[in-house]
């Protein structure tokens, strides 16, 4: 939203004729500094949570019996110190972003799948069934949803699948909301009007005309949904929900660390600055999405 | 408005019955225990606490006791009724609740707005860079790091407890809820206000020879306020989960204890209980949210 | 637009905003609590302070400063008269007659008479009571009975009030032990007139009368229990605190920082992971002593691949390196187990595990020849499951663990935990290899502890044990008057115990309390039982 009402271009992007609005929005989000410098952070992030473990001699759960709670050495081989446990933090730290960013992006995904699917068909058949399903929303929306992925935590055990899930079925109630408003609009021009003058079924049009002009505000609600998936599964670990051992996340980090920042400091420190810099990246992605995307601000 | 907050009873009670069974069917019961108690005790307190009923009946005779106001006894706390335990912890959360979100709000928007002003400064992006790392810290490395410093090193504010309920027991654990959300509503706050500041009615109130402040305080802020109120609902939910975190680690006798703890314990009474005190206290915001809706933008109510 | 908005002065100066700041920030100002109030951390909120309905530590500890039994424990843990001046035990060892103290008195000035201790003994038994801790009192004629429903009448008990202040206790068989459990909360009397007059609510401030140093004056749930002294306790001359404030904080980090910021003067516990910080930064306040407890690893003796595989468990119980296990992981100065009985044990010399006499590397050779001989290899290792209850300290313990099976034998080991309910269910169902588990003594005897694993014990018996000849020994045990032929017996039931190795002892249990240098007259003891009335604050 900031940057972008600095910026030069003036309006009418989106006149037909000129250059297709997705490469505009492109180029805008180029231009973007911020954005960029996050989607090059994320990029980086993403390369080193994948390559390093795989490249590691030694498996994520190795115990350094000589090493236990050491700080960071470079010398010792472990440049973020080791755990309470004599594990390597470098490597778990790295390895933890591997789910941190699974589990941002599939619960995103789901809550993508989920909201759009529900405010699409909602905001398009409107009337009774509009109704049912938006006064199911709200009812979901006052649910404690905290208890509710309490309970399926301990009814499933702590499948990271399920994690996914359960964040997922939290996180698509905002979603269906804004994709329903979207949708109620869309529905009125003339593309659509025309589609059903020709007798296009229902679901068909959804499909076609309806779903793929919601995409911009879903992409950008997404990229907000992500760091609020990735602090949602921090603060499942805090209460002892979390992942698995010996898997970790970033989250699982921080809430050990967070229990001996005087003692370990690096501990805390180096995840922490981990999940950070991805949430800052995930936020000027998201604003520089959502400025290149918005006809207003091109 | 009548017929919304109607509404409301049927949302409840499905949010009740959703709750309910859910728990039931949790495994484990409120009277496990490492040391088994033999079977002819358990068949005892089973009987005492209507367990050995069938479970629709048990939710039939739970909705009577809570259309007469009685949340039933706690399983796990037994010396007290569920209704004791909310009436206690109730107060106490809502009053650091209310406090944080006032703080959220107040500091919120008056860092936004005054960043705002004095964009691309280096105030600016002093402001909006803590207010990022206000979002990206979890508040449990937050509320430790404050009561250590503060508490433990600097020994200015106590760590834990409630004590004599005085402002200096609030302080910290009324900071880190609020931290986050302050953090979210000044991003919010400074990206509208940017907008409404250039909006064609501010500048011409300003050609109209209105002094800023005014230009400011009557006019821009009002509509820039607009989409602050619409994340009330969220930043609610958001400080009714904080709460479960801060609570335990200040020590705090709220009832976001008893949500995570009452669960873990198959407390049922005391985990319906909270969350049939949520789940009305989450929609009665929305509906004061809706209403606050209405009066800053004429438009909404119109619709209505 | 940029620079037109920039030219007018802003509209919220810097000034409103520090207003702002301020009015959020608003009144820090000091208060202090009163001199002479001990202010003790509690660890979880007491589910009940009803004697014969509570289970847990934290209600046990402030039950210990309100309540008197009829025995009571001293500064060190070791057993005093208490409202009892003395007993005698007739020559079967089966009927105990005590004389209570004439001066013994309720907090409302009434005496407290044996009809009292008739009454709160039966209570205790009373199956429509519920009490989880009712076996307490089994060993008195018909208690069990009498909870399981086989005989109905309460008075069939066998405790009789001969006059206002003699108590006599017929038992079923001769338990020595028995004086020691009536220091247990569940043998303490009760007020009759409070329990009719307020049923359910007796236990509240306010309703609550009580017979030790200390009586309820207020009670806020999850917050804090007061507690002053009692003007009518027989011995009120000698108790110095003049009031004693528990406050429950379950996060044992956030009470090490309100104990370091004076808020507490006593803590319930110390964080595993702090331990070190502890140790070299408050080693004069920091007390850390043998419990009467094991930390042991069950194995499901029910199902593959434990089940008659003998030399499987020994060569997972000899690959745990308890030293290093304590030293490097637990730190908290665990006494490393290879027996099942705790050292420290009354009347009880203990046994050991054959091999621990075993150096390390000959532990690990003889380990590895087991492990092949149960046709497992580094190519076609065991693969087993630990099952524990979601916590940082169990979790760290299994991790190394894994670690040292995986090191020495190939072990692969998928860790798996389960929050505590989910646990019990699972461990009552036995679908678990290997599971964490712990163990703390109910009153100081071998029995507490070697009960545990007799064949008839039910799923309580983690492990599903069972061997006759053990179940024979312990038998015989139970029926022996003679206190050194009886720790002979429970000698030799632990031993077969330990070659059979249904459990893997992992380390002995350690008390860790902060006390602040205020406190005096603290003294550690094995029982961890630290009575307020032999306490006193420093000037």
């Amino acid at each position: 939203m900031t940057d972008a009402a600095t910026s030069p271009d003036g309006q009418g992007a989106t006149v037909p004729g000129s250059r297709s609005p997705w490469r505009a929005a492109a180029a805008h989000l180029g231009r973007n500094r911020a954005a960029m410098a996050g989607l090059v952070t994320l990029g980086v992030l993403a390369f080193l949570a994948i390559t390093v473990p795989a490249l590691s001699p030694y498996p994520i759960d190795d115990i350094f019996w000589d090493a236990i709670g050491t700080g960071p050495t470079l010398a010792g081989g472990h440049p973020f110190g080791t755990d309470a446990n004599g594990r390597d933090l470098f490597l778990r730290t790295l390895y933890a972003g591997r789910i941190s960013l699974t589990v941002g992006l599939a619960a995103s995904l789901v809550s993508v799948l989920v909201g759009v699917a529900w405010g699409t068909v909602s905001g398009y058949f409107g009337g009774v069934t509009d109704s049912l399903m938006m006064r199911f929303v709200d009812i979901l929306y006052a649910l404690p949803f905290m208890f509710f992925v309490i309970l399926l935590m301990v009814y499933f055990g702590r499948h990271v699948v399920l994690i996914f899930v359960a964040i997922g079925m939290v996180e698509w109630l905002d979603m269906a909301r804004i994709v329903r408003g979207e949708t109620l609009s869309i529905k009125r021009r003339e593309f659509v009007e025309a589609a059903r003058a020709m007798g296009a079924p229902s679901l068909w049009i959804v499909a076609r005309h309806v779903v793929p002009n919601v995409v911009g505000p879903v992409v950008v609600f997404a990229t907000l949904t992500v760091p609020r998936a990735i602090l949602f599964e921090s603060f499942l670990s805090f209460l002892g929900l979390g992942i698995q051992e010996p898997m970790t996340s970033w989250g699982v980090l921080i809430s050990e660390g967070a229990t001996q920042m005087e003692t370990q400091p690096w501990a805390l420190v180096f995840p922490a600055t981990f999940l950070a810099a991805t949430l800052f990246s995930l936020n000027f992605l998201g604003d520089g999405l959502r400025d290149a995307l918005d006809p207003r601000h091109r | 408005m009548i017929r919304r907050l109607a509404s409301a009873v049927p949302t409840l009670f499905i949010i009740i019955a959703i709750a309910f069974f859910m728990i039931r069917l949790a495994p484990g019961g409120p009277f496990d225990r490492e040391r088994v108690v033999p079977p002819e005790i358990s068949a005892n307190l089973n009987r005492v606490y209507h367990l050995d009923e069938p479970l629709p009946k048990q939710f039939v005779r739970y909705l009577g006791g809570l259309a007469r106001g009685d949340f039933g006894p706690s399983f796990k706390y037994r010396d007290f009724t569920v209704t004791e335990l909310i009436a206690a912890g109730f107060p106490v959360s809502l009053k650091i609740g209310l406090l944080a979100m006032a703080a959220a709000v107040l500091l919120g928007v008056g860092l936004g707005a005054w960043a705002a002003q004095r964009r691309n400064s280096a105030a600016d992006h002093l402001v909006m860079g803590l207010a990022m790392t206000g979002i990206a810290v979890p508040n449990f490395v937050v509320a430790p790091l404050l009561s250590l410093v503060i508490g433990v090193y600097l020994n200015l504010l106590p760590v834990g407890g409630l004590g004599d309920g005085g402002v200096r027991y609030l302080l910290l654990p009324v900071i880190s809820l609020a931290l986050p959300q302050v953090a979210y509503i000044a991003r919010l706050s400074r990206g509208s206000m940017l907008e409404v500041l250039n909006a064609d009615f501010i500048r011409t109130g300003r050609a109209k020879g209105l002094t800023e402040r005014r230009v400011v305080f009557r006019h821009a802020l009002k509509n820039a306020l607009t989409p602050v109120v619409s994340y009330l609902g969220p930043a609610t939910a958001a400080i009714v989960t904080g709460s479960v975190v801060i609570e335990q680690i200040f020590a705090i006798p709220g009832l976001g204890r008893y949500f995570v703890q009452g669960a873990l314990n198959r407390d049922y009474t005391l985990v319906m209980g909270v969350v049939v005190t949520y789940g009305t206290l989450i929609i009665m915001l929305n509906l004061a949210v809706d209403l606050l809706y209405g009066v800053l933008d004429p438009r909404v109510r119109s619709r209505e | 637009m940029l620079e037109e908005s920039a030219r007018h002065r802003p509209g919220i100066s810097t000034r409103t905003l520090l207003i702002l700041l301020s009015v959020v920030l608003l009144g820090v100002s000091s208060a202090h609590a009163a001199k002479n109030t001990l202010q003790r951390g509690n660890g979880a909120e007491p589910e009940t302070l009803d004697v014969h309905k509570s289970s847990g530590v934290p209600a046990a500890g402030i039950q210990r400063d309100l309540f008197e039994g009829l025995v009571a424990e001293a500064a060190d843990g070791s057993l005093i008269p208490g409202v009892a001046e003395n007993w005698t035990l007739s020559d079967d060892g089966k009927v105990y007659t005590f004389r209570l103290r004439k001066n013994a008195k309720w907090s409302n000035g009434e005496p407290v008479t044996a009809h009292d201790f008739v009454f709160a003994l039966r209570r205790g038994v009373d199956p429509a009571v519920g009490s989880g801790y009712a076996f307490i009192l089994w060993p008195i004629a018909n208690g069990e009975e009498i909870t399981k429903g086989k005989v109905k009448e309460l008075n069939r008990l066998g405790v009789e009030a001969v006059d206002a202040h003699t108590l006599k206790v017929t038992l079923k068989a001769p338990t020595p032990y028995f004086i020691g459990m009536l220091t247990h909360p569940h043998a303490y009397p009760v007020h009759p007139k409070t329990l009719e007059r307020h049923g359910d609510k007796w236990t509240r401030a306010g309703n609550l009368v009580s017979n030790g140093a200390y009586r309820l004056t207020e009670w806020v749930p999850q917050s804090h229990i007061r507690l002053e002294r009692n003007p009518h306790y027989w011995a009120a001359d000698n108790v110095r605190i003049d009031a004693v404030v528990f406050h429950p904080t379950e996060n044992t980090s956030t009470e090490l920082k309100r104990f370091r910021s004076n808020e507490l003067d006593i803590t319930y516990d110390v964080p595993p992971d702090q331990i070190a910080w502890v140790e070299k930064n408050l080693a004069a306040q920091f007390h850390n002593t043998a419990y009467l407890g094991t930390y042991y690893y069950a194995l499901n003796l029910t199902k593959a691949p434990f089940r008659d595989r003998l030399g499987l468990r020994n060569a997972l119980a000899m690959t745990i390196d308890r030293e290093i296990l304590t030293g490097k992981v637990t730190k908290g100065g665990e006494i490393p187990a290879y027996a099942w009985v705790p050292p420290g044990v009354n009347r009880y010399a203990g046994a050991t595990v054959p091999w621990k006499g075993l150096s390390k590397a000959e532990r690990l050779a003889r380990a590895k020849k087991l492990y092949a001989e149960a046709g497992y290899s580094r190519d076609n290792p065991l693969k087993v499951q630990i099952l524990y209850n979601t916590s940082d300290n169990h979790k760290r313990i299994a991790i190394a663990i894994s670690g040292m099976w995986k090191k020495a034998l190939g072990v692969e080991t998928e860790l798996f935990n389960q929050e505590w309910k989910v646990y019990l269910t699972t461990r009552k169902a036995r679908q678990f290899e290997v599971l964490r588990a712990g163990w703390i003594g109910d009153y100081n005897d071998a029995n507490t502890f070697l009960e545990l694993l007799k064949g008839d014990v039910g799923t309580m018996n983690p492990a599903g044990y069972a061997n006759s000849e053990y179940d024979a020994l312990m038998r015989k045990a139970e029926k022996e008057t003679d206190l050194e032929v009886r720790a002979g017996l429970m000698q030799k039931a632990e031993e077969i115990l330990l070659k059979d190795l249904p459990i893997i002892p992992i380390y002995h249990y350690t008390t860790q309390h902060l006390v602040s240098p205020r406190v005096q007259g603290w003294v550690d003891n094995v029982m961890d039982v630290h009575p307020t009335r032999f306490l006193s604050l420093a000037p």
